[in-house]
């Protein structure tokens, strides 16, 4: 447990499997997922319906006993925690739902009450919590109203404030806004996105709402139970202004370029490591993070100098094997430890596949590179 | 304070609260009726032998109850009189004999008491008092509380006992028991004249009073010892729960009351089954939520049962007040001897709770399916 809970990560599950159904006729929804959430990330997964994305977020919350593989939500090992210890482990997670689920029966007041009454505070300070979470809600006047006195959005807003009134570190939410008109869905993914940076809370999202998707450092995107990219924004965003900077990109919608970044892996490599050779097949694509190169090309003149170049961050190459299917036309060596992100044949290929344009003009410039 | 969910759902669906109440102190009232002429039944089954004084009954070995006692020679009472511990032995005459209202002329069955005018056989002294005014030919004393059939049975009052005439003279209270609806205190002379099979020298019981501090069980079986086979005796205990058991046992009286709080305890179950399953149907969403919030099941459990109490308890109140009222009216109406009793309300108590705990254990296997990771 504790190498998990140094690590410092909310959420971590590394090849995580999950079944429906019987032992002789198991229908596999996730597969080999592996997937950390840090504190203070806001985290957003999406994906076509059915992917698994609520699976996934179940098997987090401790309300669907894990199978198989390692799962650590909050520093403890799921797969070790008794029942008893899953239902505590729950008061430390702040769940979301579509539907609000709210207690028909009590007031705004009493249903965040009911949250706050499973941590040991005094009558005083959960009233004055509640009212504090209720008023930062916007719902200091309808405090005293039951569900059915209060609008669809405001409804919604005591299901977080239920759900946020104990501060947890970690907070799950299944389509939040899909109830709400834009204005309040808005508002509510603000106040997640405020919780996380005060509280260092990780926050992750099932969501289809592209109008939220500003909000996110990290987009995972699922499909058939796989998690098929798994972007951080700002290395989205690292990778999109890169390419805005080649002539090939440069034209391209952000759309566009966060598509690449959303197919890149990052690698790294040790200082004097060639990291592509000149004759070799060309497989990959590189952005650089951090570190520098140094790129060696024989002068077309056929003697035996060589052109060195630097690279550094921010800088790419590697494309033109890429495109035109002949060996590298030179050699790059790491000059110190490199971070890099890569991007394969064929998922370059499927990106490009996917803009003619963009093809074109990779073929205008490669032609006027070479 | 908590939050009192348990106490916010019972009352949030009004129509059902409502449907919850009612049909849960139906059932209570139900049972205290029940129980209330069970209770009745019992007070009058032995109505005759409470008001009398003894502590050992000597009976016909036949006695099987006071419709049928049987009899026993009263030359052997010398013998029982004889036996230490015994201080008195007075003799009974009991026998049941149609009585014509002098106002219809239809005959009912009468229950004639004869005793020996000197003697005080009665725990009422004031009325072992009055005993010299029907020591006199065809004078009697009638129960106050007799069934209005018998008509007028005042003082000054003429009627007839088996075609015999009969002057009331006066009057005590006793209450209409199961063999007649009415009874009379006769002398025994009088008995013998309107009962010609009876006789003077076969009492039907004799009422034996013991010595302070001599034990009625050994007294009894000396006695039984002693008379065997022409007469049996029995401690007071005795001889009145035998005669309960007779008419609760035997005769099937106790088995239609025991029937009528089985059902009434059914139909409570049954109505509290059916409100707290609509409840827990409409609710599988929030008794959901309440364990994905972190509430351990056996909270959720018991959101539920104490619906169930709230029900169960607040339907006893109205219910207990009403069958105060509709005791009272039996009394005067019918002429029945119900009354409230701490035993019986204590009995009522265990048997709403018996009743509330059925039903939620019912409605729990409903909420067994409740599973958070359906609220997704
Ligand atoms: N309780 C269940 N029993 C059996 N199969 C289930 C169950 N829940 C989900 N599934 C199946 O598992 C797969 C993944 O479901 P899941 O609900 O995780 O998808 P999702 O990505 O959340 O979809 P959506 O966007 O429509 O909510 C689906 O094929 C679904 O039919
Ligand atoms: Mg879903």
């Amino acid at each position: 447990m504790s190498a998990e809970a140094a690590t410092g990560l909310t959420v971590s599950m590394k090849r995580v499997c999950h079944s429906y159904g019987s032992k002789e006729n198991p229908k596999q929804v996730l597969h080999d997922i592996d997937f950390d959430l840090m504190p203070g990330e806001v985290a957003i997964l999406t994906g076509p319906s059915g992917s698994g994305k609520t699976t996934l977020l179940t098997l987090i919350g401790a309300l669907r006993s894990v199978q198989e593989g390692e799962a650590v939500v909050l520093g403890r090992r799921l797969r070790e925690l008794t029942r008893a210890q899953l239902v505590r482990l729950r008061r430390e997670i702040g769940f979301i739902f579509q539907a609000h689920n709210l207690f028909e029966s009590l007031t705004a007041r009493e249903n965040v009450n009911m949250a706050i009454e499973l941590t040991n505070c005094d009558v005083h300070e959960r009233d004055r919590r509640c009212e504090a979470i209720l008023t930062r809600l916007g719902l200091s006047d309808r405090i005293g109203y039951k569900p059915n006195s209060l609008s669809g959005g405001e409804r919604q807003r005591v299901a977080i404030a239920r759900a946020l009134a104990n501060r947890p570190k970690l907070v799950l939410a299944d389509e939040p806004t899909a109830a709400l008109d834009k204005l309040s869905g808005r508002e509510v993914v603000d106040i997640l996105k405020t919780l996380a940076l005060e509280e260092q809370s990780s926050v992750l999202i099932v969501t289809h709402d592209t109008r939220i998707l500003d909000l996110a450092d990290r987009i995972i995107k699922l499909v058939d139970g796989r998690i098929v990219s798994d972007t951080s924004v700002k290395r989205a965003l690292l990778i999109a202004t890169s390419l805005q900077r080649c002539p090939i990109f440069a034209q391209q919608p952000i759309a566009m370029l966060t598509e690449f970044a959303a197919f890149m892996r990052r690698e790294s490599f040790d200082p004097g490591e060639d990291i592509i050779r000149e004759g070799e097949a060309g497989d990959k694509f590189y952005v650089i993070e951090s570190g520098s190169v140094e790129v060696l090309r024989e002068k077309t003149s056929g003697d035996s100098e060589v052109a060195r170049t630097t690279l550094g961050p921010g800088d790419f190459f590697g494309e033109v094997a890429l495109l035109t299917g002949a060996p590298r036309n030179a050699t790059v060596i790491a000059r110190d430890r490199v971070e890099a992100f890569t991007l394969a044949k064929e998922h370059f290929h499927e990106a490009l596949q996917r803009s003619k344009t963009l093809e074109e003009r990779l073929r205008t410039a490669l032609y006027y590179r070479s | 304070m908590k939050t009192p969910l348990s106490w916010r759902n019972a009352w949030h669906n009004k129509v059902r609260s409502l449907v919850a109440l009612c049909g849960i102190m139906f059932a209570i009232l139900l049972i205290f009726m029940e129980l209330g002429f069970y209770g009745a039944a019992r007070t009058n089954a032995i109505a005759v032998y409470d008001m009398l004084d003894f502590d050992v009954a000597v009976v016909s070995p036949e006695c099987m109850y006071l419709g049928q006692l049987g009899d026993f020679p009263r030359h052997r009472f010398e013998e029982i009189r004889s036996i230490d511990g015994v201080e008195s032995l007075s003799p009974l005459w009991l026998q049941v004999g149609r009585w014509r209202n002098s106002d219809t002329r239809e005959d009912w069955d009468m229950l004639a008491i004869a005793v020996e005018p000197s003697e005080r056989p009665f725990r009422d002294s004031a009325l072992n008092g009055r005993l010299p005014e029907v020591a006199m030919h065809d004078r009697a004393l009638s129960d106050a509380v007799s069934r209005s059939e018998y008509g007028i049975l005042t003082a000054g009052v003429g009627s007839e006992l088996v075609h015999h005439r009969i002057r009331i003279v006066g009057q005590f209270t006793m209450g209409a028991g199961f063999v007649a609806g009415s009874a009379i205190i006769t002398s025994r002379q009088t008995f013998l004249d309107v009962f010609q099979e009876a006789s003077h020298e076969r009492p039907n019981i004799g009422l034996v009073k013991i010595a302070p501090g001599a034990s009625p069980r050994k007294i009894a079986s000396e006695i039984t010892a002693q008379m065997s086979p022409v007469a049996t005796a029995l401690t007071r205990s005795d001889f009145l729960k035998n005669e309960q058991a007779f008419w609760l046992r035997v005769k099937p009286i106790g088995i239609m009351f025991q029937t009528g709080v089985l059902v009434a305890v059914v139909t409570g179950t049954v109505v509290l089954y059916q409100v707290l399953v609509a409840e827990v149907q409409t609710r599988l969403r929030e008794y959901s939520t309440l364990k994905a919030l972190g509430y351990h099941d056996r909270f959720v459990y018991s959101v539920v049962v104490r619906q169930g109490l709230i029900y169960s308890w607040l339907a006893f109140i109205p219910a207990f007040f009403l069958s105060l009222l509709l005791y009272l009216l039996v009394r005067m109406k019918a002429l029945v001897p119900i009354r409230m009793d701490i035993g019986r309300v204590g009995a009522v108590i265990l048997l709403t709770s018996i009743m509330c705990l059925c039903a939620t254990l019912l409605s729990l296997r409903k909420l067994k399916t409740s599973d958070p990771a359906d609220l997704f």
